[in-house]
């Protein structure tokens, strides 16, 4: 995977219609201002509400997935984000320098085993939001890199 | 993040007063879920109208609330934002939880009304 912006399709349309990077460290506080700040770009682009909590449900995953996982024992080491506006939707690229997802392969995202009234499971929700809310993932391994791309459909009206 | 409490003839009810119940606060949200908690008996009915956003951390931690409940305490939820609703619908946890437009609603609702 190349560190391009481009847009998913040919032709014109390939060509995002703005970008934004943000560099910052990986651990919760961060992750938190940097969740603002792609709000506040999204909220620039004329992004509705709707759309930008649904941006935020994913990131804030795919972000804490990296803080929890990646970075787990090893220190918070850096996470680079590059969105880009394809006007109907926006593609996402993630890289961080922590450890390889186990098996080097994505979660499934299915629904936690075990549920039932008085014990339900408290976590592992956090993929089946990705995998519902996001297309096109794709996880590469490069170097000590993890790359993670996808994109976050913009259904209906971008203002929202 | 700070939890406000208070008795509604037997009902209790906890105002989150955060912004947001994310992987930053989901352990000091649980640890003080259970500090306001316990002990009591009867329902519990969680007012999230000020959460603008919850992640998978804090819908885990909105069920370890529900489970050190206990088997014989309901945990009623009231007043979702609309992103924090996607989430419960997401994960199916709309199925889970009796959900409650807002408080009012939630204190009219009985503890066994469907």
């Amino acid at each position: 995977m190349s560190d391009r912006s481009d847009c998913p399709g040919s032709g014109s349309f390939h060509r995002p219609v703005a970008t934004f990077r943000l560099a910052f460290k990986g651990e919760v506080m961060s992750v938190r201002r940097a969740l603002r700040d792609v709000s506040d770009w999204l909220g620039q682009q004329g992004i509705g509400p709707s759309h930008r909590g649904t941006v935020q449900i994913v990131m804030a995953e795919v972000l804490n997935n990296i803080v929890e996982h990646a970075y787990f024992g090893t220190g918070a080491g850096p996470i680079a984000l590059l969105i880009s506006d394809c006007s109907t939707g926006l593609a996402v690229r993630v890289s961080d320098k922590g450890g390889p997802m186990p098996g080097g392969r994505l979660p499934d995202g299915t629904t936690p085993d075990g549920n039932h009234p008085g014990a339900m499971n408290e976590g592992g929700y956090g993929w089946l939001l990705i995998r519902t809310l996001a297309d096109d993932l794709h996880y590469e391994r490069s170097g000590t890199c993890n790359k993670l791309s996808f994109l976050l459909p913009l259904r209906g009206d971008r203002r929202e | 993040m700070n939890l406000q409490t208070e008795d509604h003839n037997g009902t209790q009810v906890v105002c989150v007063d955060a912004a947001r119940i994310d992987a930053a606060v989901a352990i000091q949200f649980k640890d003080l879920m259970r500090e306001v908690t316990t002990p009591g008996n009867g329902r519990v009915v969680m007012d999230l109208s000020r959460v603008e956003f919850l992640d998978s951390s804090g819908l885990g931690a909105v069920v370890a609330a529900m489970n050190q409940l206990g088997p014989d305490r309901h945990l009623d939820l009231a007043g979702l934002t609309p992103t924090v609703a996607k989430v419960f619908r997401l994960t199916r946890m709309d199925r889970i939880f009796r959900i409650h437009p807002d408080l009012d609603a939630a204190l009219a609702s009985g503890p066994d009304a469907a």
